[in-house]
This record gives structure tokens, sequence and C-alpha cells, in this order.
């Protein structure tokens, strides 16, 4: 039962995280996202890269927590 | 199906997803509002959510199993992008977001087939880079309609379902660990992939300027990819690696204008692929998916050094050959003597009795 309202949750994440993307970006493009200095885009965008990455060093910190065991 | 049958057709829909990729991005921005977009933003939207995001998907791939359901929503999604050419933004997210389901979808698959070979990630992955070929080449010389994208894109998400998803194997690493720092080994491999993605971008070769040349070149990355899984089954892991990039590093630093040169380098230097993916998933046992998406938030990282506007410091011949004998150095050290995973008898029998 857990392991199935895992599922859904994991989807349902999933399907809303594509949707919010597609729609801001989707208005982005309406409003004309050329006003937005390239330059400070990529390094945002470079920003984020990196913290994914922080996210992704937790996680793997954990699988070799729990692999340990 | 045969797991074989099933490695096919996620490398055959590698090609068509990259291809259908690089058309829907290259045709949108040359379509869409290009007095207001910025064209190589649009492309680098694309390249950040297809590369960074998929550890994350990869983690959900390992947590829901179900690969083939992943890739075939990829599919539908890379189709989908094909819908927004006139919007290029919305086709990069879109089409980034189908492309990473796509690749972790058939990552996991081929990572999961067997864990003791590092042939068949190589085999799934080397494929992509003829699509980005193929898309670029009709994007320039065909007037692509939407549809031309979206059927293949349907085909190919019905042609994955039937491919059974394989759960990640519990399986022990042999090689020595090294137990101050268990996780410099995995850091190392990853800085490679990082070093790999700087020097993969700054290679500039002035005999490319046909569009045979460029289809020579990418031949020899395919080819490089698919056979450093094989060779390095055959010869060790660790052994074929460095020799590789030892040999290559001359060759790309300083014999780039060459042309039988060059391509020599550009082999060997892909023969590397494989090993580092099938070395990361070894040391996150039972995260095929994330593991995999890990080297690809690794690549991204590296590619933002050039977008960044280093790609002149990186092309200097002299740094190119530290880059690469600094990845010789760092493949050596993470990579095991013995070099090779057995799957743990003693924990599979516990799982069985449990």
């Amino acid at each position: 039962m857990k392991r199935k309202l895992l599922k859904a949750l994991y989807s349902l994440i999933t399907v809303v995280a594509m949707l919010v993307c597609v729609t801001n970006i989707a208005s982005a493009d309406i409003v004309g996202p050329a006003e937005a200095s390239g330059g400070a885009l990529i390094l945002i965008l470079a920003l984020v890269c990196l913290a994914l990455a922080g996210i992704a060093i937790a996680i793997i910190v954990t699988i070799k927590k729990k692999n340990a065991k | 199906m045969s797991k074989k049958v099933g490695l096919f057709i996620y490398s055959l829909g590698h090609l068509l997803v990259d291809g259908a990729c690089c058309l829907v991005m290259l045709v949108s921005v040359s379509t869409g509002k290009s007095e207001l977009v910025n064209v190589s933003l649009a492309i680098v939207i694309y390249n950040t959510i297809a590369f960074a995001i998929q550890p994350f998907f990869g983690f959900l791939s390992d947590k829901i199993g179900r690969t083939n359901l992943i890739a075939s929503a990829g599919c539908i999604l890379v189709g989908g992008s094909a819908a927004l050419l006139h919007l290029p933004f919305a086709a990069a997210v879109t089409a980034g977001l189908g492309n990473a389901m796509y690749h972790i979808g058939g990552g996991a698959y081929s990572l999961n087939m067997n864990r003791k070979k590092a042939a068949y990630p190589g085999i799934f992955v080397a494929p992509g880079a003829i699509g980005l070929f193929l898309g670029a080449y009709l994007a320039n010389h065909v007037e692509i309609k939407p549809f031309l994208i979206i059927l293949p894109m349907i085909l190919l998400a019905i042609g994955v379902l039937p491919i059974p998803h394989i759960t990640c194997e519990a399986v022990n690493n042999t090689g020595k660990q090294n137990k101050a720092f268990p996780g410099l080994p995995l850091l190392l491999l990853l800085l490679v992939i990082l070093l790999r993605s700087v020097i993969g971008s700054v290679g500039d070769f002035p005999w490319k300027n046909t569009n045979t040349a460029a289809l020579i070149l990418t031949l020899t990355i395919a080819l490089g990819k698919a056979c450093g899984g094989i060779l390095s089954d055959w010869l060790g892991r660790r052994k074929t690696t460095v020799i590789a990039l030892l040999l290559s590093t001359p060759l790309l630093a300083f014999c780039e204008a060459g042309v039988l040169t060059s391509l020599a380098g550009v082999f060997l230097f892909n023969l590397t692929m494989a090993v580092t993916v099938t070395e990361v998933a070894d040391r996150l046992q039972g995260y095929s998916g994330f593991a995999f998406g890990l080297t690809t938030l690794a690549l991204i990282l590296g590619t933002y050094f050039i977008y960044m506007g280093w790609k002149d410091f990186f092309a200097q011949p002299w740094i190119t050959l530290a880059l690469i004998l600094l990845s010789a150095v760092m493949m050596f050290f993470s990579i095991p003597v013995d070099g090779y995973i057995k799957i743990s008898k003693e924990k599979s029998h516990e799982k069985k009795i449990a």
C-alpha cells in the first residue's frame, strides 16, 4: 500500500513539475525572453545545475550509507 | 522479448530521439520568433533540462521501475515538442524533458542487462551522436513538417512498451575499496566525465568543412563509444581506458589538423565513455538509473565552462594535453586493478531466503 502511494506521489510530482515548467516557459515565450540578459540567464542556469549537483551529492551520500549497511 | 532485442530497440530509438530533439531545436529557433529569441539560449535551456534533470528521473526509475514506461513517456514528450515549433522555449523544455526520460529508460535498461559488462551501455549511447548529426543535416536540407517527427516518436513510444523492465541486481564490488574515502573513486570518475565534456567541446578540426567529413567524425565518435565497452570487457577496464587516454593525448592536443591523426584521437578518447558510466553504476549499487543520470549531469557541468566563455582557454594544446593526462591519472586511481564486479551470490541467496 505504502509502495503504491509512493509511486502515485512520484508520478504526480513529475507531471506537475512538467506542467509548471512547460507553462512557465510558454508564457515567457509570449512575454518575450529577449529582454533578459543572455549572460545572466546562463549564469542562473549554471547555478541551477550546481544546485542540482548538490542535491545529487546528497542522494549519493544516502545511497552510500544505505549500501554500507 | 530477448534482452538484446530490447537493447537494439532502445539504441535505434536513441538515434531517433536525439535526431528528433536536434531537429526540433534547430527548426524551432529558425522558424520561431527569431527576432526576439536568442537562438543559443533556447539550445542552452534544452541542454540543461535534457542533461541536468536525468539523475532525478533516474532515481525515480530506480524507485518505481518501469523503465519502458519512462522511455515511452519521453518519446511522447519529444513528439509533442514538434507541435511547439513556433515556441522555441516551450519546445526546448518539452524536448529536454522527453530526451531526459528516454535516456534514463534506455540507460538504466542497458546497465541492468548484465552488470559485469560495459559493452551494453556503450552500444546504447553510441547511436546518439549519429542521431544528432542526422538531425542537424535534415534541419538544414529538408523542410520539416511536425508529423515527420511526431509519427516516428509515437511508433517508438509503442515500440519500447513491450520491453520488460530489468531490475537492478544486488552486486558486490570485488575490487579494493578505499576505506578512508569511499566516495573518492566516484568523485574522480565524475570529474573525468566533466573533463571529457570540456575537451570534447573545444575540439576544432579544420578539415571538418564538408558534410562527409562531419559524418566520418560522427561515425568515429559513435564507434569509439561502442567499442570502448566491448574492448574493456575483453582487456580490462583500467587497462583499456588509461592506455586509450594516454594514446589520444598527443593526437588531440597537437594533431587536430591531420585527418587520420585526429580521427584516431577522437576514437581513442571516446573509448572511455562506456567504462565511466559502468564504473559509476558499480559504485551506486542498485541505482543504475540515478548513476546514468549522474554522468549526464557531469557532462552538462563541463559544458557550462564553454557556455561561460572559457572555450579559448581550454582549446590551448597544452591545456588539452594536461586535462587528458589528468583524466588518465584519475581513471587509473578510480578503477580497481581487477576492475569488474561479481554478482554477490551470498546477497542474492540472503534475499531469496528473506
